[in-house]
């Protein structure tokens, strides 16, 4: 789907005389820890009816090095339903002096068509002052008109981390009788409301936020600095009007859009029920339709004015075969249809780890498109756009999150799956063999569970076997190696989740480093933890985990003879919030066993928890490295 | 018709065989039967995706609206195996345009051919379905995807190019990222047009030959006309000039696989390019296009897209390079402040190209442009800081090589400057911001460049030439609480010295001994880290820091990897086979000792034991030498090459002798507890 969420930085009228900015009058509070210094930006949109939204923005931003130099380029995005108006922008010294102006012929007009995209019609505007003496100071105000209502801006006053803001505000001015929804974020008080001519405004404001630091796990932005989402009650998009008072509102638009697209051609028709007409089971129909729509399309995106939310109808992707993930969707949708299967059109926000939608306010917050086929036992999920995807699973992409619900009545928020720790599993045996010269030789058998086999299904499915072996060696992370075989064997109908098998026959020369008469063992063959984390005894932003897993790991080597162990690691035994961990090794005669068992858990944690998280990752890096030593008796 | 063959280098081989069975493919447009569908794997490559079952490409000389034209014609015909070769079915076609010439696309046919129960059902693009996207002020791509593309489907393109460029002859890659089973290319040139043809690659020719005839063009030429210049009109011209028709083909080509260690695939797939060598009219001197370097260099020097403006008197610089340059004590100090004044003001937006698309002027103020406006600003000044000056023309690796013997522009993509100072040349780059006076970037290291001076002075920048040492050294003794301490000192190398500060400036100085704290290898409290020669960017950073080493005791025992974070842990050369050269960006010269004083109450109870290993005949060496003295333990690694490059040849023991490396660097330390 298109890029739905519009450029944040987008605000006000410039006052009669040229604005100063010196570095010095920046409280010294906003330095730390600041790549840049948003010294004010003013966003103030008006709405003068439901096709005429002016947007008026204005900001500058103090550079105060390398790193902030990024805040220092300006860009916007423009297609049929919003037009840029006027770029101006200045360029000042530490001293707050002006350097010089934007010149209109230094702007640069380019083509916008996103890396997934075959076509769209976005452009975009750049310019940059390309300075480098630091500190330095940027403004830029600009005009946009937007034809459509469907999408307002959001502030996002502090839309980076390691950027301070000085002064920020947002002004809309709507027609006395408009009601205009909004939802805010970290943010104390109400909007000031003042009353115009025919018309009423709301104002937000924040001042003097200090940077915030890069930290790892992070929440979502909203959880660490002020946001306000706005929305229309009333709204225009293209040649069509809709609400958006509720989550209700908000699918019957999209109802609304899709109507009428679910035509399919004769010839698929017939295809379809020389397909479904002789089975019973509702289940097995939509199995076979879906592979129907798997082997007879591919995902092309093409994103063309409306056509951002409106899929291209049935009767297009039957003839080409093609479609983006809102066109499959809705072509699923009516292969289902014809066969007597009622199913609904979905929109998600989709990607790894995305799974907090905001849920108490009906806002565009959607990148994409699926298909839920409703049942009172066991409602099927299909994802469209893969060719690959096992039937009725959601991967990491969309899987464990809101999602609105497009029904003949209006729209709903319902829940896609949650695949949770105990179905996401990976369980290996590693059988091995090391020999006098400490050459590693084995075979590991894994058992790849739900979101674990997420990956592995994508790389056996979309990676030439050439390809699929060098990222093997590539992930096994061991200092010499060779993979003398590899298999997988999928069990896409497994219950509740896919699985997949994966074998693997490798040899590691050197695995085992010998000196002398010693011989050192990591037992830990293939998974170790790669996460270490930094001490952060301020840790401000919540602690956000998601993908929760279970690995058990059993490993048997064999050693040569003659080796007596010297020194072999304790058990280690971990138990936190965020998870559980144990690993031990024992040895009996010339075998060593080792046993891990590793459980992640997801959710939102008080940042006053991340001391707490930082031992327990590093304790486990720490285990995950430990050896036994051996030495040769005499 | 005189053409020229060229053999360039050991890395060429053009193996001409004329034959007469079997000259053509037997794919023809359109003509698609099920028996076309039958073959779904190649042992050419069994792992493709998709397979190029032929693509046919000619160029010819047409009459055009005005004097010649070019006609580019190309058919390819292409299976798609697998899900994973969909890609091939979308197709973008890069058009250019300048003042009011252009290429134009034309008789555009493209289909899909599904089997279905036994039947070949095609499927055709609609011409509404071709999307036209503006790039630029030069370029437009014409872009569309195949409809009706499943697993097994055979797709054909075939389009027309017309060309009012005719000069501008394209080239041809016969291997790409999927096999090739036909890659044929056809040129038509009238006598008039000489070109030099270059070919690269490691594949034989299955056919080259040529073939010569006489056509009619009927030109339209402008020409003068009545009395005075009263206008321009045309008249049409009738010439019957010879032709040769030139036709190569390859068959069976396998895809050449990105590996590390390569300036650029492009400079070994097989492929043909050409040049335009001179033109000769009947009745016509010969107009020589490209003759000689000086020639070239003349023009590069008079062409106001790039040398032109650094004869002006360029007045509006003598301000700035006045207050730059005053009082420096002489021309090498002038010369470097002015440098250091350029790079560090100004922003370069694009590193490859050639030609200026601004005034020197707007380049000067606007503070940023490409990589030759920077560099030639900065010709500029020197200039007028009456330093004797010129730019050098080179390519980047990534761009491939530039041919010593011929002046062809767009081999190059770069711009540097040179400054001439009491016998001695220094090169500078101000678009780099972390380079040194006299220094490159390692991307200019790519052999053969050339200076624009009336001499052309040829220069070369071999990464072979280039040593890159790297010096560190680990000191580590007891401290009174039964643990370690230990200082740590790295001098980089030039080229890593390079991308340090780059990431030292990007995430700050904290952030990078974070990281190397992380990646010590073995459990370190880092502190008073600092970095020497941070900003003096002509000499290599120093990285320093003390640390606390938390090495357990095992039951007694203490072990440790005396490599800690510099140890060589994988061998950087995986694949089993090489088809091309290694090229390394320098001469690899590492450096590592490690001093260490034991604890009263222990003993070494084990170290790693001295090898020396020679690859080929001493000409690289890798020395890993361990003793001890008392208390104090000695280890030093050093691992030393004589050359960068390396043929595919060598490739074996190039990654066994790495294997050697990484398996000493793994070898630990054991000291036993006195009992």
């Amino acid at each position: 789907m298109k890029r739905l969420i519009f450029l944040l930085l987008v605000g006000v009228q410039a006052s009669a005389a040229d604005p100063e900015y010196p570095v010095a009058a920046i409280p010294p509070a906003l330095l730390k820890n600041a790549n840049a210094v948003v010294r004010v930006q003013e966003l103030h949109i008006d709405m003068k009816g439901l096709k005429d939204m002016r947007i008026v923005t204005r900001y500058a931003v103090t550079i105060l090095n390398e790193s902030g130099s990024k805040h220092a380029a300006f860009y916007d995005y423009y297609d049929q339903l919003r037009e840029i108006k006027s770029i101006k922008g200045a360029l000042y010294d530490a001293s707050g002096k002006q350097i010089r102006k934007l010149k209109q012929s230094e702007i640069k007009d380019e083509s916008a068509v996103s890396d997934f995209s075959l076509m769209e019609d976005d452009r975009l505007k750049r310019h940059d002052f390309y300075h480098r003496t630091y500190p330095y100071t940027v403004e830029y105000e600009t005009e946009v008109r937007s034809t459509q209502t469907f999408y307002f801006p959001r502030w996002i006053p502090q839309d980076d981390i390691l950027l301070s803001v000085q002064e920020s505000r947002l002004n809309i001015t709507v027609p006395a009788d408009y009601l205009l929804r909004y939802k805010q974020f970290s943010y104390k008080g109400e909007p000031v409301q003042t009353p115009g001519k025919g018309t009423k405004t709301f104002s937000w404001e924040v001042k003097e936020l200090p940077a915030l630091e890069d930290e790892p796990m992070a929440a979502a932005l909203r959880y660490r600095t002020t946001v306000v989402y706005l929305a229309p009650s009333d709204f225009s998009y293209g040649t069509y009007t809709g609400k958006m008072n509720s989550w209700d509102d908000f699918g019957r638009f999209v109802g609304l859009l899709n109507a009428g697209r679910d035509v399919l051609p004769e010839k698929t028709k017939a295809e379809i029920h020389a397909l479904v007409d002789d089975l019973k089971e509702d289940r097995e129909k939509i199995r076979r339709l879906y592979k129907y729509m798997q082997e007879r399309t591919r995902y092309i995106s093409i994103q063309l004015g409306v056509g951002g939310f409106q899929p291209f109808d049935a009767t297009y992707v039957s003839t080409k075969g093609y479609g983006d993930c809102k066109a499959l969707s809705n072509y699923m949708y009516a292969l289902l249809k014809e066969a007597g299967i009622r199913s609904h059109y979905v929109l998600v926000q989709a990607g790894q780890g995305k799974n907090d939608l905001v849920e108490d306010f009906a806002v565009n917050q959607f990148n994409h498109a699926i298909l839920c086929v409703p049942s009172a036992k066991d409602t099927i999920w299909l994802e469209c756009t893969s060719q690959i995807s096992p039937f009725g699973y959601l991967g990491q992409f969309t899987n464990n999150r809101p999602v609105l619900l497009v029904t003949e009545n209006g729209g709903k928020l319902v829940y896609t799956p949650d695949y949770r720790m105990e179905v996401n599993q990976q369980n290996r045996l590693i059988k091995a063999v090391i020999n006098e010269q400490g050459h590693l030789a084995g075979s590991s058998r894994t058992q790849l569970t739900g979101m674990q086999q997420d990956w592995y299904h994508g790389f056996v499915h979309s990676i030439s076997p050439e390809k699929q072996l060098e990222i093997l060696k590539e992930r096994l992370n061991l200092p010499s190696y060779d993979i003398k075989k590899f298999h997988y064997n999928e069990f896409p109908d497994a219950s509740p989740v896919p699985s997949m098998d994966e074998l693997l026959d490798i040899t590691a020369p050197n695995y085992a480093s010998i000196s002398g008469k010693r011989l050192f063992i990591v037992p830990n063959v293939l998974n170790r933890s790669g996460a270490k984390l930094d001490e952060a005894p301020n840790r401000k932003a919540p602690i956000r985990l998601s993908n929760p897993y279970r690995d058990v790991d059993t490993v048997e080597i064999a050693i040569p003879n003659g080796y007596t162990p010297e020194s072999i690691f304790k058990d280690v035994s971990l138990e936190s919030p965020f998870g559980k961990y144990a690993a031990s090794a024992k040895v009996e005669g010339n075998k060593i066993t080792y046993i891990r068992v590793m459980e992640r858990r997801e959710g939102l944690f008080p940042a006053t928890e991340y001391a707490a998280l930082e031992s327990f990752f590093n304790s486990v890096y720490k285990a995950d490295r430990s050896r036994i030593v051996f030495v040769k008796g005499e | 018709m005189p053409t020229r063959n060229i053999c360039l280098g050991t890395a060429l081989m053009l193996l001409s065989c004329t034959t007469f069975a079997q000259d053509k493919s037997p794919a023809r447009f359109g003509k698609v039967s099920a028996e076309d569908f039958k073959q779904t794997r190649y042992d050419l490559d069994t792992g493709a995706s998709a397979v190029i079952m032929a693509d046919i490409g000619s160029t010819a000389f047409d009459s055009g609206s005005e004097w010649f034209e070019q006609v580019y014609k190309r058919y390819k015909r292409i299976k798609i195996l697998n899900k994973n070769g969909y890609d091939l079915a979308d197709e973008e076609i890069y058009l250019h345009q300048q003042g009011s010439k252009e290429e134009s696309l034309q008789h555009l046919k493209a289909v899909t051919y599904n089997l279905e129960n036994g039947k070949v059902v095609e499927t055709k693009l609609e011409s509404k379905a071709v999307f036209t996207e503006k790039l630029d002020k030069n370029t437009i791509i014409k872009k569309f995807t195949l409809p009706n593309v499943k697993e097994g489907s055979i797709i054909e393109i075939s389009y027309t190019i017309n060309s009012e460029f005719p000069y501008y002859l394209r080239s041809w890659a016969f291997q790409g990222q999927h096999p090739v089973l036909w890659s044929e290319y056809e040129v038509e040139l009238p006598e008039y047009y000489e070109y030099i043809f270059l070919s690269q690659g490691y594949n034989p020719f299955y056919i080259k030959d040529s073939e010569n005839s006489r056509k009619t063009y009927n030109l339209r030429v402008r020409s003068q006309t009545g009395y005075g210049y009263s206008g321009v009109n045309s008249e049409n011209v009738s010439v019957s000039p010879g032709v040769t028709r030139h036709r190569w083909v390859m068959k069976d080509v396998a895809p050449l696989k990105e590996e590390g260690f390569v300036t650029t695939l492009r400079n070994h797939i097989a492929s043909i390019e050409f040049q335009l060598a001179s033109i000769r009219y009947p009745n016509y001197p010969v107009q020589p296009v490209m003759s000689t370097w000086p020639k070239f260099m003349e023009e590069m020097m008079k062409d106001e897209e790039y040398a032109g403006p650094l004869t002006n008197n360029n007045g509006f610089l003598v301000r700035t390079v006045d207050e730059v340059v005053k009082g420096a004590s002489d021309q090498l100090d002038k010369a470097k402040r002015i440098y250091a004044f350029v790079r560090d003001n100004y922003t370069c937006t694009d590193f490859s190209a050639v030609y200026a698309k601004q005034s020197l002027k707007t380049t000067f103020s606007k503070k940023s442009g490409n990589v030759s406006e920077i560099n030639l600003l900065l010709v500029a000044m020197l200039k007028v800081a009456d330093l004797d000056a010129a730019p050098v023309l080179l390519s980047t690796r990534d761009h491939g090589k530039v041919y010593a013997l011929y002046p062809i522009a767009a081999r190059f993509n770069y711009t540097v400057a040179n400054v001439h100072i009491a016998e001695h040349d220094y090169q500078m780059d101000a678009t780099r911001p972390y380079l040194g006076f006299g220094k490159l970037h390692a991307d200019c290291y790519n052999g053969h460049a050339r200076m624009v001076n009336a001499e052309a002075v040829p220069l070369a920048f071999e990464p072979d030439s280039l040593r890159e040492m790297e010096v560190t050294g680990v000191f580590i003794s007891p401290d009174e609480k039964g643990g370690f301490t230990g200082h740590f000192q790295q001098q980089a190398t030039y080229l890593n010295s390079y991308s340090l500060r780059e990431k030292v400036r990007q995430k700050g100085e904290d952030a990078y001994f974070k990281e190397l704290e992380k990646d010590f290898r073995a459990p370190i409290k880092l502190s008073n880290g600092k970095i020497d020669s941070l900003d003096r960017y002509s000499f290599p950073a120093v990285v320093e820091y003390d640390f606390k080493l938390d090495m357990e005791d095992e039951n007694g025992m203490i072990y440790l990897n005396p490599m800690f974070s510099e140890a060589m842990r994988s061998n950087p050369f995986k694949s089993a086979v090489r088809r091309y050269p290694v090229e390394m960006q320098a001469v690899p010269d590492v450096n590592y000792t490690l001093s260490m004083q034991l604890p009263e109450n222990y003993t070494v109870e084990d170290m790693p034991k001295s090898t020396i290993v020679k690859f080929n005949d001493g000409e690289g060496v890798f020395q890993f030498l361990t003793g001890q003295q008392g208390n104090m333990l000695q280890m030093r690694s050093r691992l030393k090459l004589s050359r960068a490059t390396y043929s595919p040849e060598e490739y074996e023991s190039l990654r066994q002798f790495f294997d050697i490396v990484v398996k000493k660097h793994a070898e630990q330390i054991v000291l036993k507890k006195k009992s």
